[in-house]
């Protein structure tokens, strides 16, 4: 087996092992920055997915440290999400139940940060998947529904604004994740769930009901959004059993009209651009 | 308000054995296949270099009928967790110790015979966790691995392993065993062949 059955792994890269040297400490450290694999398994927008690679490449190289240790421990990501996700329901709920609320909170900020934390030990332990994506997903909802059930079902939010909140939020996820592996993304989506967690804790500790009205607001945002996903995912969705029935695929008309619009578009941006550049000289 | 309590109890009680077994409950893989394994009644040889444990002394007959000792105090060391395996043409004794530490440390052998300390030849090592048993041959090692259903084979990069201080960071392929517990294993050239005893089974690799 003299040749290596890992795709780019380089010799270069590679530690002269032995050479007289026997001291442990004297390892290098591991090339451990990859190349980023392209994943449609998230809930970003398009704007935002640039900054969002860009603030988790950022929060990789911060918590690096603490990634490595992880991963020097042979800690799946998977473990971290699975330790993540079990946090909640079954320590933060009895939790909040018992009212030990300082507690609460420090479980749930555990639970953000190892939420935060599995996609840098998948990175840097090249683990990095669609399969971990979607547990990561999972792990998101699971702890959004399961703070919301907790203020519902200890009173501090009425059934129907938790009940709305919660059903419009994960049609908008299915909305964003459905329209990100159509590769026709959403520009722009505000997610409230850490804000939802914010007005929470206010509400607890204040009395003042903050929560409710923010639920509210929220549950007519997220409404929207996932009506306008559906809508535009509908318009490019095939027919029946997918045959190219009118008005289900575009018919070239529509496909040339929005063409021309796109091109159009196009070159009104262009001449702006030409026109800021000349009135900055 | 006693619901609570047991929930919470049940809670602490998961995160813990999640915390204590999370490389059995889930264990790492790249490139994880569950391939094609053919029962054979090949025996699995030893191979051009020998080693035998007794009690804390390691003792290795290399190719050249050298025979070196020394000793491994505070190892857990079983037979079929000692390889000889080539790591930028240097020869290096693989050895897992299944001790506290858990960590498979590469040995320059003439260096740990001359000092007589097992550990004073070791020129890197990398955690192992659930590892079992090793083998080797040329530059690649496998690493079996008890993990909760069925058994892991690893076919690590020693190299790598060594920069992470981690076998997670030399996995190269993971390939699922064909059953559990088990006793010995081979890698000779793309074929893997593994062993109950009773029972061998072999691979290749593609």
């Amino acid at each position: 087996m003299t040749e290596s059955l890992v795709e780019g792994l380089s010799p270069a890269g590679l530690l002269t092992v032995g050479c007289g040297a026997g001291n442990l400490n004297s390892m290098q450290q591991p090339e451990l920055e990859n190349p980023r694999p392209q994943h449609k398994l998230h809930y970003f927008g398009a704007d935002e997915e640039e900054y969002v690679q860009r603030i988790a490449d950022r929060r990789t190289k911060l918590i690096r440290p603490l990634a490595m240790l992880f991963v020097r421990r042979n800690v799946r990501s998977d473990s971290l999400t699975l330790f993540s996700f079990l946090l909640v329901p079954l320590v933060f709920f009895p939790l909040f139940g018992l009212k030990h609320y300082i507690w609460c909170w420090v479980v749930l900020v555990l639970h953000i940060l190892l939420d935060g934390l599995d996609g840098p030990v998948a990175r840097l332990g090249r683990y990095a998947s669609d399969k971990g994506a979607l547990s990561d997903i999972l792990n998101d909802i699971t702890g959004m529904v399961v703070v919301m059930l907790t203020a519902m079902q200890f009173g501090f939010a009425y059934p129907m604004a938790g009940g709305l909140y919660i059903a419009t939020y994960l049609y908008m996820i299915i909305m964003i994740i459905a329209r990100n592996i159509m590769e026709m993304p959403f520009k722009v989506v505000f997610k409230s769930k850490y804000w939802m967690f914010v007005f929470l804790l206010v509400t607890v500790h204040s009395g003042y009901d903050l929560l409710n009205p923010f639920l509210l607001i929220m549950s007519v945002y997220q409404a929207v959004i996932a009506a306008v996903g559906v809508f535009h995912l509908r318009r490019h969705l095939p027919g029946i059993l997918g045959a190219g029935t009118s008005g289900a695929w575009p018919g070239p008309d529509k496909v040339a009209g929005r063409e021309t619009r796109l091109m159009r578009r196009m070159e009104r941006k262009e001449r702006r651009q030409v026109w800021l550049k000349r009135k900055k000289t | 308000m006693i619901w609570y309590w047991i929930i919470l109890g049940i809670g602490v009680a998961t995160l813990v054995v999640v915390s204590l077994f999370h490389q059995s409950i889930l264990p790492l893989e790249r490139g994880l296949i569950q391939p094609d394994w053919l029962i054979t009644d090949e025996r699995i040889a030893e191979g051009p270099d020998r080693v035998e444990v007794a009690g804390e002394e390691v003792i290795c007959t290399t190719r050249d009928g050298t025979e070196l000792s020394f000793r491994a105090p505070g190892m857990r060391l079983a037979l079929g967790a000692l390889a000889f395996v080539t790591v930028h043409n240097q020869r290096l004794l693989a050895v897992l110790d299944r001790g506290r530490q858990r960590r498979t440390y590469l040995v320059d052998v003439a260096r740990a015979a001359q000092r007589g300390d097992l550990l004073a030849g070791a020129v890197g090592y990398w955690r192992h966790g659930t590892g079992r048993l090793l083998s080797a041959d040329g530059e690649h090692l496998l690493e079996i691995h008890r993990c909760l259903g069925r058994d892991r084979i690893y076919l690590l990069d020693p190299s790598r392993a060594l920069q992470g201080h981690a076998f997670g960071m030399g996995i190269e392929r993971t390939l699922i065993a064909p059953v559990m517990s088990l006793g010995a294993a081979a890698l000779r050239g793309r074929e893997i062949i593994v062993s109950t005893g009773p029972r061998t089974w072999k691979t290749e690799l593609h």
